[in-house]
Order: structure tokens, then sequence, then C-alpha cells
């Protein structure tokens, strides 16, 4: 099939005198492991639920597989939705959670029976087919939502904040079981976070909101090394944010000059701590002081102090074939990468 | 010194018990004692009085009324008060307490007051006393129990399990059944106790709203105005044992674990 599997089309929501969406247009291609990243209050929740059909869109068309959906609820459409407290039935074993579904379509029992068991293998929970929900632990729970919504095998999985129930270790673990069982089925998937390293691990494609607004899209490398606006750097990743002035579409900057498309004035040059290196060869260096230098494990988080007052974050491998470094109080050249340099509004 | 205070306590609670349940006993022992005035000495052991209970037929007929007022009370309650409950807690929540206020009226109102108004509006209406005027009577100050009850497990309830249901595919009438009635069955039943518990021992406004016939707590009265008959303590007895029973039935379905 052509054509996107989800088009949103000017799509908003607005209670009463606040909007929560304003109008937008999204599309989400089959095979997508989307992310809706933002802070909470950014909207990617409400966006979420007008997908999966909990909330109508103040304006605006939902199409999926290329039908208008915007007037069905969830019941009707093609989506699952794995919640944020899973919404696990209290008073049913874990099969009969993940039969639930196929049950109320009518499918035939002995299939559904198929089904379970097919779906506790792909989540590891077939020693807890009998349990009920509170006997499980968090990251268990997790999985049975997950399988409940998987076996209706939805055109599109919606997952609304997984993993932030789930504490650090298990997380990760989760992170991997999603990421793994997204490859195994080839379905697609979209979920909101407001955890940006979950985004970028799990997501081939992000999509940034702020204040009911999306603000940058792309793939997780794009979003990090590209971010469009001020709010994207410093949402996504550490990020140093040099004030600067663009003159005549360029920026000029440490003895160098990065080309920079729009109207002259003040912007600011954004790079990642770890693109920035203590090589003097570098066509764009400033110059400044070491202020400190920390021991953060894998790398070593330094702090420059710029002759204007300005603090940049350097990260450097704290492998031991990392350079020796200058003591704290010497003078250091910091080399900016013209190509990961990033020129955004103030 | 904690040891004298905690005697003192220990002291209260045991007079305390004693002053709430020896008329308890009292009807009861004198409901198996020979004595016809039920007082001491109280003689031997008999079911003379049970006897002479079950010999009346005003007994049976009392029961019987009783029987089919609390019955229908209880299931009547129970749907309105559920439905009640339900949409209220759908609607928004300055607005639902404004409405269980008014809801929970007949409850706050002296029993004497309710009773003289609807005895007054039945016959203003032209509605003749009976069973038929006692159930309404009785759902009336016996749904806020309900609505009160489920209405608070409502707002505890995780409506993540109800958008659930609806993302696999169930309407509304299903969910209902499916979901949210197996989860709240506990609360549904021990609501519904209380409301039967509250109409079978109600007696005012059985007494203003059912004109010529009587259900327990009337007869009871009945026949106290005529003698201190010991059949009154049998009477006594087999309703403490129904409203005990009851109330130990509706703890063990509700598995409450005190």
């Amino acid at each position: 099939m052509s054509g996107p599997l989800l088009r949103l089309d000017t799509i908003s929501k607005t209670y009463r005198d606040v909007t929560a969406v304003h109008p937008l247009d999204l599309e989400v291609g089959r095979g997508d492991f989307l992310a809706l990243l933002g802070p909470s209050g950014c909207g990617k929740t409400t966006l979420l639920r007008m997908i999966g059909g909990f909330l109508p869109p103040t304006t605006g068309r939902v199409e999926i597989e290329g039908r208008d959906v915007t007037a069905l609820g969830p019941e009707k459409r093609n989506t699952n939705m794995v919640f944020q407290g899973y919404g696990l039935f209290p008073h049913m074993t874990v099969a009969q959670n993940i039969g639930y579904g196929p049950k109320i379509a009518g499918r035939d029992p002995e299939q559904i029976d198929l089904d379970v068991v097919r779906m506790l293998n792909l989540v590891h929970l077939n020693a807890v087919a009998d349990r009920l929900p509170a006997a499980l632990s968090g990251g268990q729970q997790q999985r049975v939502a997950l399988a409940r919504a998987l076996v209706m095998r939805p055109a599109i999985l919606l997952l609304d904040e997984p993993l932030a129930a789930l504490d650090l270790k298990l997380r990760k673990a989760m992170q991997d079981e999603l990421k793994a069982l997204h490859k195994a089925i080839g379905g697609t998937f979209i979920f909101v976070t407001h955890d940006q390293g979950e985004a970028i691990d799990l997501a081939n494609r992000i999509v940034i909101m702020e204040a009911g607004r999306i603000v940058q899209q792309g793939t997780p490398e794009d979003v990090y090394r590209r971010p469009a606006s001020r709010f994207v750097a410093s949402f996504v990743g550490d990020a140093n944010m040099l004030p600067a002035r663009r003159v005549g579409a360029e920026v000029a900057i440490g003895g160098g000059r990065l080309p920079a498309p729009g109207v002259d004035g003040d912007v600011l040059v954004v790079i990642r701590p770890d693109d920035v290196t203590l090589d003097a060869t570098c066509p764009i260096g400033l110059d400044g002081t070491l202020a400190e230098c920390r021991f953060m494990g894998p790398y070593q988080r330094l702090t420059v102090t710029l002759a204007d007052g300005t603090q940049v974050i350097v990260h450097r491998p704290s492998g031991a074939d990392a350079a020796p470094l200058p003591g704290v109080g010497d003078a250091v050249r910091l080399g900016l990468p013209p190509a990961a340099c990033s020129v955004v509004a103030p | 010194m904690p040891g004298r205070g905690n005697l003192l306590w220990t002291g209260f609670g045991v007079l305390a018990l004693v002053f709430l349940l020896s008329p308890l006993a009292l009807v009861v022992f004198f409901s198996f004692a020979e004595n016809q005035n039920a007082t001491f000495p109280a003689g031997g052991a008999t079911l003379h009085w049970y006897g002479v209970l079950f010999d009346d037929p005003d007994f049976w007929k009392a029961l019987g009324n009783s029987a089919i007022v609390t019955l229908t009370v209880g299931l009547v309650s129970m749907v309105v008060g559920t439905a009640a409950a339900m949409t209220l807690a759908r609607t928004r929540p300055a607005l639902a307490n404004a409405l269980i206020g008014v809801i929970t009226l007949p409850i706050m109102l002296p029993p004497l007051v309710l009773a003289l108004a609807l005895a007054t509006g039945y016959s203003s209406l032209g509605l003749p006393l009976g069973l038929g005027t006692v159930i309404p009577s009785h759902v009336v100050f016996t749904q806020p129990f309900v609505i009160l009850v489920v209405h608070a497990q409502m707002a505890s309830f995780n409506m993540a399990v109800v958008d659930s249901a609806r993302d696999l595919g169930a309407g509304p009438w299903t969910i209902f059944r499916t979901v949210i009635l197996p989860i709240i069955r506990p609360t549904l039943i021990g609501a519904t106790l209380m409301a039967m518990a509250v109409s079978l021992d109600d007696f005012i406004i059985t007494y203003f709203t059912i004109g010529g016939g009587m259900t327990l707590p009337t007869m009871i009265w009945g026949m106290l105005r005529k003698a201190l008959d010991p059949s009154i303590n049998a009477l006594g007895a087999l309703v403490l044992v129904a409203t005990v029973g009851t109330s130990l039935i509706a703890l063990r379905l509700t598995r409450y674990r005190g």
C-alpha cells in the first residue's frame, strides 16, 4: 500500500480557552518507531489520545491506512494502546487479560487460546499466565499490557509513557525488549515520552513538541546533531550555547565563519559537549581557562570559562588512551568542528 | 503509669460493651425463658414463645411483607443507586457534589419529617397506602447509602481499565458487565445489604406509609401496645439473627478483613 499509515491533517485540541494542541500535520510511515517527545504539558499525550480515538479533535482529520477515522472511537480503530498505568483488569488472570480483546472481537475460542499462548511466549510470561496482575512485578505488568494490545494485531501500537513507572534498571531492560519486539513483529509503534534518552534509544523518528506545537522532527541523530531551536538543543541532551551575531548569512565565531542563512541579528551557536575538542588545529578556536575537571566514569567533564565569562562544557573519553589533561587554571584552546555547530535563534 | 491507665480504659470498654449488649442478650435470654412476665427468676428453658409466635397468623403476614419490602427495596436501591453513582462519577466534581447533597437529603432529614412528608404526599395524590407506598418510601432513604458507597468506589476507580476495555473493542454495556461490575461487585453487595438492613428495621416511615398492613417492626410495636408477651422476645431474637446473619454474609462476600 502506498501513502503513509497514519496521517494527521491540521489536527488540534482546545479545551474551553486552553489550546492543548495547535493545528498540526503529521505523517507516520509503516514500520516506524516514532517518539512524541516533550516536557509535561506540551500536548504529546493529548495528541496520542486523539490518534487512539479517546479524544475527539477540535479541528482536523485522522486517517489510518487511508481511511478517515476521525469520528470513530477507540473500539472501532485499528490502534491499540498501552496505558501509562497499564490499566490491566485486576479481576482477570494474565491469560484472561490478553484474551479479552480477541474474545470481544468474537474470534474462535481455540484460536484465542493459541493467540494468547503465542503472546505469552513473545513477552516471556508463560510462567505467570494464571496469576492476577496484582501478583506481578511492574515489568511483568508492563509486558501483559503490551501483549494485550499486540494480540489485537493493531495497525499502530500506541504507548503512553510506557516505561515511566519502572525503575532505572528495569527501564533499560524493557527498552531493549521493546526494541526487540518492534523488530520481531515489524509493527508501527508511536510512543509518548518526556525522557529524551529513551526517545533517542528507541525511536527511528522523533517528533519534538513544545507548548502544543511540533518544533522539530527527524531521526534521533538529526534532532541531536542539528537542533532547530534553542528549546530542542536544551531539551535533547546537553548543549553549549554561545552567543554570536549573524551578518550577511554568516556567523563569525572563534576566528572562523559558519554559514547560517537568515536575517542579521543575535544568534546562538549550539555545540554538544562531546563535539568540543581540545584540538588547536580546528578552524574555529576559543580561548579560555580550565575551571573544573570532573571524572564521570566513562567520560571526563571539563568546564572551560571563556574570556567573556561564558562557560563551555566539554566531554572527553576517560579511557586509558585519552590524552593527558591540562591542569585546572591553565589556559586551553577549544576546537569547535564547524560541522558539529548549529545556529539557532536566541 | 501506663498500667493503671490501661486498666481504666479496659474497665470503661467492658462497661460500655455490657451496656450495649446486655439488652440484646436479655431479649434472646427471655425468649427461651418460661417466666410469663419476662422477669427474674426466669424459670426453665422453653421454646413455648416461639410456638406462640409461629401460631400467630399476623407473624407470617408481617414476615412476608417485610421480606417483600426488604428484597424489593434492596434490588431497586442497588440498580437506582448504582446507575446514579455511575452517572455522578462522570459528572464534573462541583456539580456531582451538589447533586449528592440533594440526593442524600433524605438521610439528613429527621425520619419523622420525611415520614410525614411522604404520607402527606401520598394522600394528596390520592394513592392508597400499602406495600406499594412503603417500598418507594424506603428507597428514598436507602438509595443514598448505595449512591454514597458506590460513588466513593468509583471516585478511586482506575479509569485506565475502562479505557483499556474500550481500546480492546468493548462497547459501554460490555465494559460495565465484564470490567466495572466484577470489580465493584463486593462494594455493590455490601451497599445493597446495608440498604436492606436499613429497610428491614425501619419503623417510623413504614408506620406512616403502610396504612392497615404491617411489617415486622410495626408488628412489634403493635404487640408492645397490647401486652408484654415474651413472644415479642422471640420475634426480637429472630430479627436479631436475621440482621447479624445478613451482616456476616455481607462481610464474607465483600471479603472484608476488618
